[in-house]
């Protein structure tokens, strides 16, 4: 049996920051990924297949034969579904993870996000609460993420966001048609429009060009790798460290303790399924949301019955995406200018402080939106097939826009993942169940978004809007947390302030499952922000050969 | 007009060795899973969903060979859906307007079609929720085969994305786009840049 220092798992915005903080530490890393290491040229810009719209196929991962899951509609029926379908709530599987393919807002969650409870009291049917760490205590790792992996945009135009030390490493790309065709209207109606953080290069940085603006940005490999992810980025430093094993297409099966319920490491299939254990002093499930507590809760032993971390049946618990509604508009003149990302303007003046609402919303312009991703997003009453829908489709396809942003959700103890008591995977894993729904007032606040987004396409000029509305049911998708929630008692939650599962001290849960709330803001960055900050703490405390927990 | 399920799909079957004998006698033929009567019925829905006018619908982008296609590989859970959806659409266009649905004129065509996504068809032995399962596959896939990616069979000479006005190349300040093939050999190049917009 093999030994390391540490265990990744999972190699995404999180795992793959951890293993490259810990590897050039001189910790002797293993990294295991589900996924394949996909490059733009094993995808290639396919509108039918890629992570956006997986209608034919998910080349992202996970391998859809080998990896079910079951979802519990809001009327009991648990059915299995597949990767290609919407409920299975895909967040890719291949190195780099969600962040190959991803879109790459880079936001930086604000102060208001991590002290939710404090400001707005407690939410009837809601777990809302305070993170136990701070915007400024994150600060500097989220400045490290900017710096790191590369964000370009410029958030000088916008009052709200928290205090920052160092501007944005990189200038915002010039503005798309969208973006100048809206920039009026929000300062003719008092609002702070600016142009949105992302990882993306704008200028050459860290080796890698810049974004060339094509159409294939959100749901596609970069090309020229001006996208920053982490595969392009702190994995390949890790490898080169000398001290980081990348095992892909692994896929991790539990997690061993030993008799006082400390892990000794992990058992999991390698790219020939044949059965592996590997020993290491700590174990880091960086999975996201739903596979984390997938694995934490198929890690069962004397110790741990119902799974690590889970004493009190919090893991799984809280599972959260964003309620992504807006509205959308017809403008007399062409807005559309095939320039990618598309994606390029936003506001933050609606994320909080909007009466009788709790939290908000940041709203942005959409990206880039192909033929086939728009044959559903049609005005009220326009019908869905035929020579009205054609005609339609061609008089609309260059002059819509659409205005529309991720509202934070209220965490639901109901909307959960749980292991299936029936159905496994390919390897005999049982897989994720998912059950649960949208909090009622999440749909409030996001009803309320419509209504500010169709204001602001009005007063853009637009000949006809219409609201863009969140649906009911489980969100987790791309923007998947709150599983392994962070907290300082441990009655209340899996981890502490530093993503260390509470009665398992060498196991941490490092990705977006360990969000209290998941902010208004897409939450790339401040997983990548808490992956440094949690990095930081494990190599302060790394004792030369083993770790010790606090 | 109860035609018993073992009698109908032996009679299917035959239909369908005929077809592949077909293949076999050196007839080109053009479609993996439906036979040329099958074809012509899904050709004529397409057509439904989107139709010629100004510029050309589903049937002409090859819409039916992409979802010939793709029951093979992406959709094979639904082939059955095709098959026994065409046949019952055709027993009813037969049993209600005395013609083979390819064959009514176009707005009879669109009235049954308008009845097929609500499930109102009146056909003994087809229920509601198959005739809306065969509606929801025919839109979905004919707006994939004809908005989509022309590598997977439809969206001949990429005419969905040209309807749109959506120039080419795809890739900007790229040359080497995978045309399909027929076309990269008649024309070598890109050519339809100096179309008008339509």
């Amino acid at each position: 049996m093999k030994s390391y220092d540490a265990i990744v798992v999972g190699a995404g915005a999180g795992g793959g920051i951890v293993a490259k903080e810990l590897a050039t530490a001189g910790l002797h890393v293993l990294l295991l990924e589900r996924g394949k290491w996909v490059t733009p040229f094993d995808c290639r810009k396919d509108d039918l297949a890629n992570q956006r719209s997986s209608l034919l196929s998910a080349p992202y991962g996970p391998d859809e034969a080998r990896s079910p899951r079951v979802l519990v509609t809001p009327d009991g029926q648990a059915r299995t579904i597949r990767v290609r379908d919407g409920g299975y709530n895909n967040n890719a599987a291949c190195v780099g993870g969600g962040t190959a393919s991803y879109g790459a807002m880079a936001w930086r969650f604000m102060p208001q996000d991590f002290r939710m409870r404090s400001i707005y009291g407690s939410v009837e049917g809601s777990t809302l609460d305070d993170w136990p760490v701070s915007y400024d205590d994150l600060e500097p790792f989220y400045e490290k993420a900017e710096y790191e992996i590369g964000v370009s945009g410029d958030v000088s135009g916008d009052p709200f966001h928290g205090p920052r030390r160092k501007p944005l490493p990189m200038p915002a790309l010039p503005p798309t048609l969208e973006h100048r065709t809206l920039e009026p209207a929000l300062l003719r109606m008092g609002l702070h429009p600016f142009s949105i953080p992302m990882l993306r290069n704008s200028v050459p940085y860290g080796g890698r060009p810049p974004c060339m603006r094509c159409r294939w940005c959100v749901g596609f490999g970069c090309e020229v790798d001006a996208k920053a992810g982490t595969q392009n980025t702190v994995i390949p430093i890790a490898i080169q460290s000398g001290h980081c094993e990348l095992r892909t297409e692994s896929i991790c099966k539990e997690i061993t303790v030993d008799e006082g319920g400390r892990a000794t490491g992990v058992v999991y299939f390698d790219e020939r399924n044949r059965r592996q254990q590997a020993q290491a002093a700590l174990v880091v499930v960086s999975a996201a949301a739903v596979e984390s507590a997938r694995l934490l809760l198929n890690s069962k032993s004397k110790l741990h019955p119902n799974g690590i971390g889970n004493r009190h049946d919090w893991v799984g618990r809280n599972l959260q995406g964003h309620a992504y509604s807006g509205a959308s508009g017809i403008f007399a003149q062409e807005v559309f200018d095939d320039v990618g990302p598309g994606a390029s303007i936003a506001i933050c003046d609606y994320n909080h402080g909007n009466p009788g609402l709790v939290g908000g919303a940041a709203l942005c312009n959409e990206f880039i939106r192909l033929p086939i991703q728009t044959i559903n997003s049609m005005p009220p009453g326009v019908p869905s097939w035929g020579k009205a829908h054609k005609d339609f489709m061609r008089r609309f396809y260059r002059h819509h826009l659409s205005f529309r942003g991720p509202t934070q959700e209220m965490p639901s103890f109901d909307s959960r993942v749980q292991v299936d008591p029936k159905v496994t995977d390919f390897w005999g894993i049982p897989v994720a169940r998912m059950s649960g729904g949208k909090h009622p007032h999440t749909l409030e606040i996001a009803d309320a978004m419509c209504v500010k987004a169709e204001a602001i396409l009005k007063e853009a000029g637009a000949v006809e809007v219409w609201h863009t509305r969140a649906g009911r049911g489980l969100s987790g998708g791309q923007h998947q947390a709150g599983t392994c929630r962070m907290g300082n008692d441990p009655k209340t939650s899996v981890v502490n302030r530093y993503c260390q599962v509470h009665d398992a001290d060498n196991v941490f849960v490092i990705d977006g499952s360990v969000h209290v709330t998941n902010g208004g803001f897409n939450p790339v960055l401040t997983i990548m922000a808490i992956a440094y900050w949690a990095s930081d703490y494990i190599k302060r405390e790394w004792k030369g050969t083993r770790f010790r927990g606090a | 007009m109860n035609v018993p399920r073992r009698r109908f799909l032996l009679s299917a079957s035959s239909a369908l060795l005929a077809a592949g004998t077909f293949g076999c006698n050196g007839f080109r033929q053009p479609y993996r899973l439906f036979d040329a009567k099958q074809a012509a019925i899904l050709s004529a829905l397409c057509e439904q969903i989107i139709p010629t006018d100004d510029t050309p619908g589903a049937a002409w982008a090859h819409v039916v060979k992409f979802i010939d296609r793709q029951l093979v590989y992406h959709y094979q859970n639904l082939g059955s859906t095709y098959r026994n959806g065409l046949i019952s659409l055709d027993r009813a266009a037969i049993a209600l307007h005395r013609a083979a649905f390819e064959a009514l004129p176009f707005d009879t065509q669109t009235v049954l079609v308008a009845k097929l996504e609500v499930g109102e068809i009146a056909a003994p032995d087809w229920p509601a929720d198959a005739q809306r399962a065969l509606f929801r596959a025919v839109r979905a896939h004919t707006m994939q085969g004809y908005y989509g990616d022309p590598r997977h069979g439809g969206n001949r000479e990429m005419i969905g994305w040209r309807t749109l006005g959506l120039p080419h190349p795809p890739v900007r300040g790229r040359d080497d786009y995978r045309f399909p093939k027929e076309r990269s050999a008649q024309s070598g190049n890109i050519a339809v840049t100096s179309e008008a917009r339509p």
